[in-house]
């Protein structure tokens, strides 16, 4: 069916619910092979936690080269429909014949005049950057990486915000309206792929392992941005208590993760993006120590070659034990890191500059449920059981590397055009 | 394949040891979190993550001449944290258990200690012991038993000296037995190989009475205190009245039998010491036990498991210092029918825990003994946190 409907009425083959890696490749997929989707996306952007990445592994290249391809391919495509700052109201109908409601939020910006960089460049305000999980600051109106439309976004926490308002007003006029107001979308679609995601686990709840309490101990995902050119130091990693050289790191393999106190399954990625990690440090500081403490090494298929390959590096070493307990040196903000060695019996302490945590990833579907009665697990993922009429896509149906989620993508539109079929 | 090892793994063991409150232990994967969060592992001889895939394995012997088992004080701190809900706390705990019944002698014994079946049996035997005693004291008139009011007097019904000749000769009995068990469990942790060096044997003899002293040990545990306070009452509740037991032996029997001017005319009156050390004794032992039986039905994870030995124990001792406290009171508002009734369950139930001790959990406290002095005397007892 070719896309129809204007304004707010859409009619479509399938509505794509997600804009990152899974739903992108999802909405190409159906529309190369004749059908027509609505793409939905709550950020102002596209790419979602891809396009936050530093590199890829196994290869270790940009993830935005292959995520700027995808983008091409969409903008080209006429039987796609973007809208992004949008979100999922109520989905009436059954599978076959769906109404969904969308919710599409203020943009608050008119235009994008040629104008606009300077008036931007001028803004007094700054926001935390939320990409970079508040560690620095930016612009409250900013243009983000993969913006669609390819236009500026104001952060949301400044829109009441006074002096923001009033910087606003002095501003031409036709660039900022504040006064604009959430908009209601209709969409008919036969199908729905849901393709929301992931967020990190809550490394704080973890109490043993000193995240929120000790500086220099993060997450992977923090140390990814830590390592982006685009990220909070310009893509040096450094100790975040005093910008000092890293001599020592320590990565904490299954934080939280394969624990019934926490994430009782595996995320399958942080093994290795902590490998992927190791090497980022190699690069940048070839003198400095690397120790990678483990339960399994869970790098099926190619990436066992990752593994062997970074485990023959001679600065990067791997322990077999679960690190259990990180604290503090006092007087320094050195870390020192407990674990068992399972192959001698003794418990070791190693002093660490800085300390990785591998959290693993939690489903946004726990936050963000279908509203269709659609059959999730007890962790809030997707069954593929799609016989509500909603089909998960990457993973938002299961813990999934890149690779993983674009060929899930893949299959679930064909899991949708069956659906469609049935019904 | 010259030098591989050959596991013998012991089906049997494994099988009792998750009957007896271990039935989790198959889910440990080994990350070793136990090991680093115990307050009480040693540096160089990490439990429980080492113990837990030994006794997947079944290896039972060597096993169960590890000191590591009563090093643990059963905190739980490891299955607070483990990620797979293997519950290392509850697993050792059903080794220690085990114990007592693999190093018994006689072996019997053990076993119908352990068995729910036997316990009428094992009850029946001090209350049929007892029951002769009064039989053959009272030639036959009871009627004294049975009044509401009136002045009670134990020595009637119980005369010390049957009461002493029994017990005695049981102590004697049951103090071989002991060392016969213990002598097979001292060379069961002879047979281990510690690459550490320690202080030699009798400074760690002074070590390890130093620290059950203090509780030391038992201090450490972060996330449950009551168990720390509980054992503690427990312990020296124990040793109060077990002392004011002996005492009361020694200056109403032994000293008058020498006759010396120093004997006390029995019963022994408050507010003589030895009176107001056997009130405290067992004053505290109830409060102690009060606060371990609360602990162990709060069901939290803090309190482990608890199996048929811990219950038996933990009554046994609890009901000894009630119905001893009791026998007191009643003595003193003059009820005889509760009075004798409450005296003869007194004097049961500590036939049943004294003669009993090696085989039950009372055992625990000449295994953890020996396996610490032991520990210590060879290096291995050395807590990262401590």
């Amino acid at each position: 069916m070719e896309i129809s409907g204007n304004g707010d009425q859409i009619t479509a083959d399938i509505l794509v619910v997600g804009g990152g890696i899974a739903g992108i490749t999802a909405a190409i997929e159906a529309s190369e092979i004749g059908k027509s989707a609505v793409l939905v996306e709550k950020e102002p952007f596209l790419g979602g936690r891809v396009a936050k990445m530093n590199q890829y592994f196994p290869k270790l290249c940009p993830p935005l080269c292959g995520l700027e391809i995808n983008f091409k391919r969409l903008r080209f495509n006429d039987q796609v429909k973007i809208m992004t700052l949008t979100t999922v109201e109520e989905v009436t109908g059954k599978p076959g014949d769906f109404e969904i409601t969308l919710k599409v939020e203020p943009r608050y910006v008119k235009d994008d005049s040629p104008d606009f960089d300077e008036y931007v460049e001028a803004c007094p305000i700054e926001v935390p950057n939320q990409d970079n999980f508040g560690i620095d600051m930016h612009k409250a109106v900013y243009l983000p990486q993969m913006a669609y439309p390819s236009i500026y976004a104001v952060d949301p926490s400044v829109v009441n915000d006074d002096k923001f308002k009033s910087w606003a007003k002095g501003c031409k006029t036709d660039i900022f309206d504040l006064d604009m107001k959430p908009e209601t979308v209709k969409v008919k679609a036969a199908a729905i792929i849901w393709a929301t995601g992931w967020q990190p686990y809550d490394a704080a709840k973890i109490d043993n392992l000193g995240f929120g309490k000790h500086d220099n101990v993060v997450t992977n995902v923090i140390f990814e941005r830590l390592a982006s050119a685009d990220g909070p130091t310009q893509g040096k990693i450094q100790r975040p208590s005093d910008n000092a050289e890293i001599k020592k790191i320590g990565f904490v393999q299954c934080a939280g993760s394969r624990d019934e106190n926490h994430l009782p399954y595996c995320s399958a990625v942080c093994c290795a993006a902590s490998i992927k990690q190791a090497n980022y440090v190699r690069e940048q500081h070839p003198e400095a120590e690397i120790h990678i403490f483990y339960i399994d090494v869970r790098t099926p298929g190619r990436l066992e070659d990752f593994y062997a390959s970074t485990d023959e590096d001679e600065k990067i070493f791997f322990h077999r034990g679960k690190v259990a307990e990180v604290r503090e040196v006092s007087g320094s903000k050195n870390l020192i890191v407990a674990a068992e060695n399972t192959l001698t019996g003794k418990i070791t302490e190693m002093e660490m500059d800085m300390v990785v945590l591998a959290t693993g990833m939690v489903p946004n579907s726990v936050e963000c449920k279908p509203p269709v009665d659609a059959i999730m697990d007890d962790w809030g993922f997707l069954s593929s059981d799609t016989s509500s009429g909603v089909v998960g896509a990457g993973v938002a149906s299961r813990p999934f590397d890149v690779a993983a989620s674009v060929q899930d993508a893949t299959g679930s539109v064909l899991k949708a055009l069956q659906m469609m079929n049935r019904s | 394949m010259a030098n591989a090892t050959i596991l013998q793994p012991d089906i049997e063991f494994i099988r009792q040891i998750k009957a007896a409150g271990g039935d989790s232990l198959k889910k440990c994967y080994q990350c070793a979190t136990c090991s680093v969060v115990c307050n009480l592992a040693s540096e160089n001889h990490a439990f429980p993550r080492k113990q837990m895939v030994l006794t997947q394995w079944g290896l039972k012997d060597q096993l169960l001449a590890d000191p590591s088992l009563w090093m643990c004080h059963q905190c739980n701190d490891c299955s607070t944290y483990c990620p797979r809900e293997a519950k290392p706390g509850d697993v050792f705990a059903a080794l220690r258990s085990f114990s007592f019944k693999h190093f018994s002698f006689p072996s019997f014994m053990g076993k119908a200690l352990a068995n729910k079946a036997a316990l009428p049996a094992l009850f029946l035997v001090p209350m049929l012991i007892i029951f002769a005693v009064l039989l053959s004291s009272s030639s036959g008139n009871f009627g004294y038993l049975f009044h509401f009011t009136g002045e009670v007097d134990y020595a009637i019904p119980f005369p010390h000296g049957m009461l002493d000749a029994i017990f005695v000769t049981g102590n004697i009995l049951v103090f071989f037995f002991i060392a016969f068990s213990l002598l097979r469990f001292w060379k069961g942790l002879k047979s281990n190989d510690p690459d550490a060096k320690g202080p030699g044997f009798i400074p760690a003899v002074i070590a390890t009475f130093t620290e059950l002293g203090t509780h030391k040990k038992f201090n450490q545990c972060e996330s449950e205190k009551s168990r720390y306070l509980g054992h503690m009452l427990m312990f020296y509740g124990f040793i109060g009245a077990l002392t004011a037991t002996a005492l009361n032996f020694l200056f109403t029997t032994i000293i008058k039998w020498m006759g010396s001017p120093w004997y006390i005319p029995s019963p022994v009156e408050f507010p003589n010491p030895i009176k107001l050390f056997g009130i405290a004794g067992g004053v505290a032992m109830l409060i102690g036990g009060w606060l371990l039986i609360r602990l162990r039905m709060s069901g939290d994870d803090d309190a482990g498991k608890s199996d048929y030995h811990d219950w038996l124990f933990l009554i046994v001792i609890t009901s000894v210092a009630l119905t001893g406290m009791l026998a007191w009171i009643l003595r003193i508002i003059e009820i005889p029918i509760l009075a004798y009734f409450d005296y003869y369950a007194h004097l049961v139930l500590v036939f049943f825990l004294l003669w009993y001790a090696p085989y039950s959990k009372f055992g625990h406290m000449f295994y953890r003994t020996l396996a610490l002095i032991y520990a210590k005397s060879n290096g291995i007892d050395k807590p990262r946190k401590l």
